[in-house]
């Protein structure tokens, strides 16, 4: 269940998400929202207080590599699909 | 009308061996791959990125002289259609996505590294739901892939691009990803077969990532010989995926045996037979059943209530892991991008955003972003992960008793364009059976169950961790009982 309006809630998760919703998307996403939500809504019908959650199934926790250096790519190659590059960094936006 | 080689009929672990005895057969065998393409391509597209014909050429007569001086390359002059989700150096990978529409990978992925390796060859990549997300293809930024049995209909998806590259000959074998049924779905809709591995037995290092938790890449193949062939050489650990097993050398080959390797006992789940299933589907999947119990197996039905809750578990837990997966999409180190100067890293982002998604991924990033979000948590995705706790205790269980689960693919045949786009809910429907192996973690595979007016159905077989051996042993007897291999759909009929 929503604790707010559908359409407040839209303005709120899009700025979470860094995603601006055009008039002609917003229509279309507020409805498939509505349906998308009741039916999630489905599982709280559920009591699973005493049930654990499960995030992976891998029974052993994933391993980190050892840390020696090994064979990486060349600067050139990872500056490859930048489009803005100032004398080998990559460019950004300026912090205010 | 032009006349082909009879090599395009052949499948890959046939034309392996021809290879070996006659490299030069590897020229006549492109050449008709890419005559089939010229053909039926532009009534299918399954292919976002073609390799040029004089390119796969030179790597294949590469391959040619590598086999003349003594190479035994499991894959040796194939031709490998890649989904456009898996990158492959300097041959761009988009991911079917505006954002990725010019990104050139500085590598390979470790599946494409393997099957380079064995001599295989990439011959393109792919079309699929943008970012994997759908269950259709129609998700596409680019274009629609139609299915090579009714060009009205879907191939399904998301690797729908690559399961019609194989059914319709443009490719021998092919690489999909499955995060929710997406490589069995399309293989159920074009008539071939289709695994989604055990989680973690094939590397995601290079696989562009959408739910984390959930995927793997696979094999797909027009039969179960070709698959077990893909799956050998793909499968086993890699230290550069931290979730890879530490499994190595498998031969899949060894349980192409046209008898039952074990007694084995199968489950049909009654929930997955009772309610929202076409009749047409349950037809198919009754002849199946039938099949397997000709061969002295025996079949149980089971009932596990809390499968019902599986997909909206799914697609809460899918959605939670988009909406961080996506948040690398900064079009600032690569991708569709907008100019730096006079904007903030806010309004950048927002901008590259909201212009390079599609709807679908900008709807399943809201949906992640909310579930995951402060007061929803609890109710959504810690909920969600629970009812995926319940649901792996009961297949766990179910294995003690069991060797193989077995349901249909999807509850019907392939909806027409835009049926399914209709209603979110239509489309998340046709993963109802499929979502549980990717929640599980549980290897299955999708065959082809029967062709009912003349479009193809498929039948799904879910076994117990690492038992992708038996699961390729059951398939190849279903497949040698129902003939139901090799199959040429309408669109390739009259010259293939």
């Amino acid at each position: 269940m929503l604790k707010e309006d559908l359409k407040v809630w839209l303005e709120r998760i899009s700025k979470l998400s860094l995603i601006r919703i055009s008039s002609e998307e917003e229509e279309i996403i507020l409805n498939d929202m509505k349906k998308i939500i009741e039916f999630f809504n489905t599982i709280n019908s559920l009591d699973l207080s005493n049930v654990e959650p499960l995030f992976m199934v891998l029974k052993d926790e994933p391993v980190v590599r050892d840390d020696e250096v090994g064979e990486s790519l060349s600067v050139d190659e990872v500056l490859k699909n930048v489009k803005e590059v100032e004398g080998g960094f990559i460019k950004g936006p300026k912090t205010a | 009308m032009i006349i082909l080689s009879k090599l395009i009929r052949k499948g890959a672990t046939e034309l392996v061996e021809l290879f070996k005895s006659d490299p030069r057969l590897i020229e006549e065998y492109i050449v008709s791959v890419y005559e089939v393409i010229d053909r039926v391509e532009d009534l299918v597209r399954s292919y976002i990125t073609l390799r040029p014909l004089n390119e796969v050429l030179a790597d294949g007569a590469k391959v040619r002289e590598t086999l003349t001086n003594g190479f035994k390359g499991r894959l040796a002059g194939l031709l490998v259609a890649v989904k456009d989700v898996i990158v492959t150096k300097n041959l761009r990978t988009t991911c079917a996505s505006k954002i990725l529409y010019d990104f050139i990978p500085p590598y390979n992925a470790t599946v494409i590294e393997r099957i380079i390796g064995e001599g295989g060859i990439v011959v393109g990549k792919t079309n699929m739901d943008e970012f994997a997300m759908g269950s259709t293809t129609e998700n596409s930024a680019f274009f629609k892939t139609r299915n090579p049995w009714d060009l009205d209909r879907v191939p399904g998806g998301s690797s729908g691009g690559s399961a019609v590259a194989v059914a319709a000959y443009e490719a021998s074998i092919a690489l999909g990803s499955d995060t929710g049924g997406s490589i069995r779905v399309p293989a159920a809709y074009t008539g071939i077969v289709g695994i989604k591995p055990t989680y973690g037995l094939v590397s995601r290092y290079g696989l562009i990532s959408y739910g984390t938790s959930l995927e793997q890449i696979g094999p797909m193949a027009r039969n179960v010989s070709d698959l077990a062939l893909l799956l050998s050489v793909i499968a086993g650990y890699d230290p550069h995926d931290s979730t890879s097993l530490k499994v190595r050398d498998l031969n899949y080959m060894e349980f192409l045996k046209p008898t039952p390797m074990k007694k084995y006992r199968i489950a049909i789940i009654r929930e997955c037979v009772s309610e929202g299933v076409d009749n047409t589907v349950l037809t198919a999947f009754n002849r199946s059943l039938r099949r397997f119990e000709e061969e002295g197996l025996e079949v149980l039905e089971v009932s596990i209530p809390i499968i019902k809750y599986a997909l909206p578990a799914y697609y809460i837990i899918a959605m939670a892991e988009a909406s961080s997966n996506l948040a690398r999409y900064d079009g600032i180190r690569y991708g569709y991008h907008v100019s730096v100067e006079g904007r903030t890293w806010d309004e950048v982002y927002t901008e590259v955003r909201s212009e390079g998604f599609g709807l679908e991924v900008k709807k399943r990033i809201l949906l992640g972003t909310f579930v995951l979000s402060a007061g929803y948590y609890d109710q959504y995705y810690l909920k969600a992960s629970k009812i995926r706790k319940l649901l792996y205790d009961e297949f766990m269980k179910l294995f003690k008793e069991v060797d193989v689960v077995v349901t249909p693919t999807t509850p019907t045949t392939p909806p027409r364009f835009g049926e399914a786009l209709t209603d979110p809910l239509k489309l998340y429907l046709l993963d109802t059976y499929t979502v549980v192996a990717n929640l599980t973690g549980l290897p299955a595979i999708s065959i082809p169950s029967d062709i009912v007016n003349d479009v193809p159905v498929g039948l799904q077989l879910i076994g117990p961790r690492l038992s992708e051996g038996y699961l390729i042993n059951l398939a190849y007897i279903h497949e040698l009982k129902s003939g139901l291999k090799d199959l040429v759909p309408t669109a390739v009929s009259g010259y293939v």
